[in-house]
């Protein structure tokens, strides 16, 4: 009976359940978002300022990535673009190793049974609390605690103590500034990760993790043996996802700012594009605002195709090969059956 | 213990949501029913007013309310909107002109933005992408022009009934910024924000032996003595105390020696005054007679309960909290009561909000209305002046409450900075120096001042250097060579 | 086994435990010294908050919280703002979390030609910078007439590609498809399957992307500031109430500000509070896979 069924099942295509599935998401984004996305493209070859409406075909890419054409304008855009690139580049870096780090060996600490600590819930709400503040209100907070005066509270501890001579300046020194960036970007965002990681680590059988310890595993082997490769693909996750709020990061480096002087050096594309499709006046630089836009979703792509190779695991290739085996070998099976029936 | 967490969970969704659709029934059944009572009774109002006024007498500055609209524009719409991105002037402006001028309060719609004043014209900008309801907004003298030179935003004040003679008793630089390139008025401010030095009276004795604004005004009346008395500060405090707190205050008080407008014939122009104002910010900053604080940082303020500085520059609305009283530590603070205010070595202004008309507006006699009531009527000026209080655009109505003496102000230990200010108001000259682009240009200057005052570029050359690649970014309509 | 060993073995393991705890409550009190002053900051004055720092809470918080809902200056009503906040953020998360479910489920469990594509689509969509998309966007909100209106704001939650991802890998790494094949056989629909078994068995993951989702939909300013072009009082969410108090320079009181934040705060860790009692839950529920 059960294999009847079961052929029965096996026979019926279930591929209509799938398009089924994903539709509404398809149809909400082509609503709502593909014009939006058009029109960044097609912003990217017009012009600037008030001369929005021209078309100026590659001019702003040939600006922002060679400096070429449109006198100064083209050499100084090209120059603040290449900086904010670099900028964004060593911030992400900057903040996302440690923070990876940390959020996982806290993952690990924070699932393994054998382990006894003490506060564990404590400590997992507490750690995920800088998350949930707002990014502004978490600039101004830090912008006060760390005001590169010797009136801000760390300086004037740290020359209270004779640990510094001069204020340190936390917000417009180069390595300080990206330093703090860093550190906030961090302290934001490590705890959103552990929890993360947690919950893909709780996902896993965890009957794997028993035959272990049987078996007199230790700590390290399981988490490196078992509990790492099988969280493979939550961690390519993090690793795109973290990527592409990397190089789009925006709130803490447009907000942590001296008064009104932006600090070039923590500058991240993001804040460059804003700049210019929201606060030049009196008419704002759509070209160079979309045309950068476009760049930054090339890198991006580039990159997460990158990442996104290592999640090709053997798993979908063998998976890919038995699917073209079983298609061919229903089309035989059709074959002989209506071979069969035309007898 | 599970069920229990669970049972409290829900518990909490539930009075969360609860409370979200017992406020969301509320509000909305309240508005609008509210709201199609007010339509009902604004029509009633506005119809009664107009009978009423329209055999008025024609000298409009008689009365306070008494107003005839004999405009172009059309009349006669749902509700007067008006765009702002700071709301308390308007606070106490409305409620003022409603009153005398028999105006319900339903028929004025504010939309409040909210934000800094840098940000409120990409709001606007949005606002106006939605095409609702638009009948006046404020501006900033930064960006006035790019809405004024624009003729679908802006509809000209003879338009709305007004002569140019009626703005006659306005300060001459509030009514430069407010015509257009081409020299149509089509926008009017209620204040006028001339600008002072004030300084710490104290200090000043100590270290330099003035008692009095007078001498101090006699120390520091050009930039040449203002460096000097930092000099002579500096020393005398033992390399302590900095004249003045920040770069972006003295730029106020120095932009106004400007002889050009930043831009001339389409290009980006750099004047003899920049280069001056770079030396002059160099030798303050390198010598510590300026702190190395930034304007608008918590520090800023706070520097002003501690000898470090002895002086701001503040204009206007700048002796409330937003700079002055806050620097002093609040009333009862540290240093309040210890301050004076003196011309300083120029007479500049420093901010102001601008009212300009919608050409779409359907309620062109109420806003007529509104702007005589702020900015022609000498006798409800003089009376939202002293409400408010603030220092309203009208040089006989300033006058007299100069002459009146009645404005002591305890922060500055009883002086009248009304006095002084209104000295400086009618001496500056803005020779239509402004442009469209004032606001990213200006700001791109203090950064490129700022660095090179920091160390982050080394010459006077690579300091301009910097300032044009930062305006050739940002500004592309404009040539930069 | 020897018990030396192991008593060496959970001796170890003790001294393990300890380290752990140790880099714990450095972790926390980094985590929490910030925040710690933002709420102290909340019971001060203006004045004092600005003169320094301080680890002992004022006598200002009534007064604060009082200006803060009564002053007519500061526009602030802690009601509306969590109303308004509370339909986006709530409605928003229950249709991303949802659909995203639905759409990592289909991706993962039905094998259709499709499929790689589809996948590709939504990890390229995660790409797209939004910070000038959002012009575009608005303008056809604008033309639809939709400014002033929620729908943008809740609406589009439907695609969450970011989520989509997670749920996709979650159900990678821990999710057997066996377990379809066996309702199959119990003739159990296909819908049903995925309301029935698959979301229980989502948990954690869901758990874990409705608290993101609710923070990100809860502190979201720039699309709300956006689509709601007209600022009309009772439409204004909290971060743009808290924002307007911090960018008015002219009634800047630092004691309101911190008010404000602590209490738009509050809601958060609450809901925070009541969902990470599901990923605790989650390890119970791993034993129900075999």
């Amino acid at each position: 009976m059960a294999s009847a069924a079961q052929r029965n099942i096996r026979s019926i295509s279930y591929a209509k359940y799938g398009y089924i599935f994903i539709l509404p998401f398809f149809l909400v984004y082509f609503f709502f978002q593909l014009w939006p996305l058009i029109n960044t493209f097609i912003l990217s070859f017009y012009g600037n300022g008030a001369k929005a409406d021209d078309f100026v075909g590659l001019d702003n890419f040939n600006a922002l990535l060679f400096g070429d054409g449109m006198g100064r304008t083209g050499k100084a855009i090209h120059e603040t673009f290449v900086q904010t690139l670099i900028n964004t580049l060593i911030v992400w870096i900057g903040n996302f190793v440690p923070q990876i780090l940390i959020s996982l060996l806290l993952a690990a600490w924070f699932t393994d049974a054998k382990l006894k600590i003490r506060g564990k819930g404590f400590f997992k709400v507490v750690m995920y609390m800088p998350n949930i503040i707002t990014a502004a209100s978490v600039a101004a907070l830090y912008l006060s605690l760390f005001a590169e005066s010797k009136y801000g509270p760390i300086n004037h501890m740290l020359l209270d103590w004779g640990v510094i001579k001069e204020p340190i300046q936390f917000v417009t020194g180069v390595a300080q500034s990206r330093g703090m960036i860093m550190f906030i970007q961090c302290w934001m965002w490590f705890g959103n990760t552990m929890i993360m990681l947690m919950s893909g680590i709780m996902g896993l059988n965890p009957s794997l993790f028993e035959a272990a310890n049987i078996d007199g595993a230790s700590s390290g082997q399981i988490f490196r043996k078992i509990t790492l490769p099988l969280l493979r693909p939550i961690l390519i996750y993090t690793m795109v996802t973290s990527m592409i709020g990397g190089l789009q990061m925006f709130d803490i480096p447009y907000l942590y700012i001296k008064g009104t002087q932006r600090n070039q050096f923590t500058k991240t594309v993001a804040v460059f594009i804003y700049e210019h499709f929201r606060e030049k006046m009196p008419k704002p630089n759509y070209g160079f605002s979309a045309a950068a836009s476009v760049v930054l979703f090339i890198i991006t792509i580039i990159l997460g195709s990158i990442c996104m190779a290592y999640n090709r695991d053997e798993d979908e290739a063998r998976k890919k090969k038995e699917r073209k085996a079983m298609k061919k070998k229903l089309k035989e099976q059709a074959k002989n059956n209506l071979g069969g029936i035309g007898i | 213990m599970n069920k229990l967490k669970k049972t409290l969970a829900l518990v909490a969704t539930l009075a969360i949501s609860a409370t979200a659709f017992v406020g969301c029934g509320d509000s909305s059944s309240s508005s609008s029913s509210s709201s199609s009572s007010e339509s009902s009774a604004e029509s009633s109002s506005a119809d009664s007013s107009s009978a009423d006024s329209s055999d008025a007498s024609s000298d409009e500055s008689s009365d306070s309310g008494e107003f005839t609209y004999s405009g172009s524009l059309k009349t006669g719409g749902d509700k007067m909107t008006v765009l702002t991105w700071t709301p308390d002037d308007l606070d106490v402006m409305l409620p003022m002109w409603e009153k005398a001028a028999g105006v319900d309060k339903s028929q004025v719609n504010v939309v409040n933005f909210s934000v800094g004043g840098g940000e409120a014209s990409a709001n606007y900008d949005q606002y106006f992408l939605g095409g609702k309801d638009l009948d006046m907004f404020m501006v900033e003298a930064d960006w006035a022009l790019k809405y004024i030179n624009d003729n679908e935003a802006t509809a000209p004040l003879t338009d709305l009934g007004f002569k140019e003679e009626d703005f006659a008793g306005q300060y001459a630089y509030t009514m430069e910024i407010g015509k257009s390139t081409d020299g149509v008025i089509k926008g009017v401010s209620w204040q006028a924000a001339p600008g002072g030095w004030c300084y710490r009276t104290d200090l000043a004795d100590t270290y330099l032996g003035v008692k009095s604004p007078e001498d101090m005004q006699a120390k520091v009346s050009d930039w040449d003595k203002f460096q000097a008395t930092a000099k002579e500060v500096y020393d005398a405090s033992g390399k302590k105390t900095a004249l003045t707190t920040t770069l972006g205050g003295i730029w106020q008080a120095f932009a106004a020696n400007r002889t050009q407008a930043w831009v001339v014939d389409g290009a980006l122009a750099i004047d003899d005054s920049c280069s001056q104002f770079i030396k002059l910010s160099k030798n303050m900053m390198d010598n510590g007679y300026v702190t190395k604080l930034n304007q608008w940082t918590d520090e800023w303020k706070a520097a002003g309960q501690t000898d470090d500085t002895m002086g701001y520059f503040v204009s206007t609305w700048g002796f409330g909290v937003s700079i002055l009283e806050t620097a002093a530590g609040g009333e009862g603070g540290k240093t309040y009561g210890k301050w004076n205010v003196c011309q300083g070595p120029t007479p500049y202004y420093w901010g102001g909000t601008w009212m300009c008309v919608s050409p779409k507006t359907d309620n062109a006699d109420l806003a007529a209305s509104f702007i005589n009531y702020m900015t022609v009527d000498e006798a409800s000026m003089k009376e939202y002046a002293l409400a408010k209080p603030d220092y309203v655009n009208n040089m006989n109505v300033m006058q007299s409450i100069v002459d009146e003496g009645s404005n002591k102000n305890a922060l500055l230990g009883g002086q009248d900075q009304f006095a002084v200010l209104h000295e400086s108001a009618k001496a500056i000259n803005l020779n239509g120096l402004i442009t469209p682009y004032d606001a990213t240009i200006k700001q791109a200057f203090m950064d490129a001042v700022n660095d090179y005052c920091n160390g982050k570029t080394d010459s006077e050359e690579a300091c301009i250097d910097a300032f044009k690649n930062k305006v050739a970014e940002s500004v592309t309509d404009i040539t930069v060579d | 086994m020897s018990t030396a060993k192991k008593d060496s073995y959970t001796a170890k393991l003790r001294t393990k435990s300890i380290i752990i705890f140790i880099v714990c409550v450095l972790l926390t009190l980094i985590c929490l010294v910030p925040i710690y002053i933002l709420i102290i900051n909340a019971t001060r004055s203006h004045v004092d908050i600005i003169g320094s720092v301080s680890f002992i809470p004022g006598d200002q918080l009534v007064r604060n919280v009082k200006e803060l809902m009564t002053n007519s200056l500061y526009k602030f009503d802690a009601l509306v703002g969590f109303k308004n906040s509370a339909i986006i953020a709530i409605g928003a998360t229950v249709l991303s979390i949802f659909f995203s479910c639905l759409t990592a489920y289909g991706l993962v469990v039905y094998d259709f030609k499709l499929r790689g594509a589809a996948f590709t689509f939504i990890l390229a969509v995660m790409m797209v910078p939004m910070q000038v998309t959002s012009v575009g966007f608005l303008q056809f909100m604008i033309k639809l007439g939709l400014n002033d209106s929620f729908i943008p704001l809740i609406v589009p939650a439907i695609q969450a590609p970011a989520i989509v991802f997670f749920i996709r890998q979650y159900l990678k790494s821990s999710f057997p498809l066996d377990i379809v094949e066996a309702a199959r056989i119990d003739g159990c629909g296909e819908f049903r399957t995925f309301l029935t078994i698959a979301i229980p068995m989502m948990k954690p993951a869901i758990a874990v992307q409705s608290i993101f989702a609710f923070v990100q939909n809860w502190n979201n300013f720039y699309m709300p500031s956006m689509i709601l072009t007209s600022r009309k009082f009772n439409q204004l969410t909290m971060p743009m109430m808290i924002s307007a108090l911090k960018s008015n320079d002219k009634i800047a009181d630092y004691g309101v500000i911190y008010a404000g934040i602590a209490l738009s705060i509050l809601p958060v860790i609450v809901i925070y509070l009541v969902l990470s009692r599901f990923i605790i839950e989650g390890v119970a529920l791993g034993g129900v896979k075999e």
